[in-house]
């Protein structure tokens, strides 16, 4: 197969590599017949990649897709979010990084805030203090005793408003990667 | 509103209905579906529209897929085929076609 032909597959095949091997393949295959045939009709290389377009458009369509049909959060989805708006240009550049970070980070706080507060409330009940975990108000102080609902009560607040955060990255993703840029015809 | 917007509107409403149309009729591979497209201005789209696309139905268990081997010297294609769901999706889309239809006939005082 032709040379250009086949460094147009590698850039693809880059970057899809959050995509699962078995999915990354197939949709390298498809690409790969169709240039083959096209290539038989007597389409030349050039016209080849000029109608597919660029590389980095189509693998964002794809990791576009990807990312909004799967719902669930595993890390390699976060990997497929950070590919995707790496290749999403500017706008993509800027708030997606900050949207899906923050989402992150709020989920991981809203899980620490609760442990955080039962370990000191543990600690209470076994006699000792632990005053590095500590929430603070102006003058007011919690308690150990508390500072368990308080923990509780903010760790799901960070939690729910992450979630938010990163549904709304995955509803912007879905509109960037079906914009109309993609629908020329 | 431009008319170039609302054109790509309609394209990114309907794309899904024709492509299932298209599968309906008989199991196509993608560069099949693409050619078919262009032959109607109001609804090509390109490689990096359709190919994810596809995937997408097939994620939704509309469309199946199986690679079949082709004539002596070309590559084997992908071919997509219609599931029930799919089959039930189309019904409901043909039923609120035929609605928007008869909204518009009306609309128009014909």
């Amino acid at each position: 197969m032709d040379k250009t032909l086949n460094g147009y597959l590698e850039k693809i095949e880059k970057y899809l590599r959050p995509v699962a091997l078995s999915e990354r393949m197939d949709i390298l295959k498809e690409i790969r017949s169709e240039m083959q045939e096209l290539q038989e009709n007597g389409v030349s290389p050039e016209q080849i990649l000029e109608r597919l377009g660029d590389p980095k458009e189509l693998a964002r369509a794809y990791l576009g897709e990807c990312i909004a049909k799967d719902k669930g959060f595993r890390w390699r989805k976060l990997w497929a979010v950070v590919s995707f708006y790496s290749l999403a240009g500017m706008a993509g550049m800027l708030i997606l990084p900050v949207t899906s970070l923050c989402g992150i980070a709020f989920m991981l706080s809203g899980i620490l805030c609760p442990i955080l507060g039962i370990i000191r409330f543990a600690a209470h009940r076994m006699g000792f203090e632990i005053p590095v975990i500590q929430v603070t108000l102006g003058s007011y102080t919690a308690s150990a005793i508390e500072l368990l609902p308080i923990s509780i009560v903010v760790g799901v607040v960070l939690f729910v408003l992450g979630k938010l955060l990163l549904d709304l990255t995955i509803t912007m993703i879905r509109a960037f990667s079906s914009g109309k840029r993609n629908l020329g015809a | 509103m431009s008319i170039e917007d609302w054109k790509t509107q309609i394209k990114r409403g309907t794309l899904e209905f024709c492509i299932l149309l298209m599968i309906r009729r008989q199991p196509s591979y993608g560069y099949e579906i693409i050619s078919t497209l262009e032959q109607y201005p109001a609804i090509a789209a390109r490689e990096n529209t359709i190919y994810p696309l596809l995937r997408r139905l097939l994620k939704e268990g509309l469309i199946s897929s199986f690679w079949q081997e082709s004539a002596e010297g070309l590559p084997p294609r992908k071919y997509y085929a219609m599931t029930e769901k799919g089959l039930d999706t189309l019904d409901a889309m043909s039923a609120e076609w035929t609605n928007l239809l008869n909204a518009i006939h009306t609309l128009k005082g014909e």
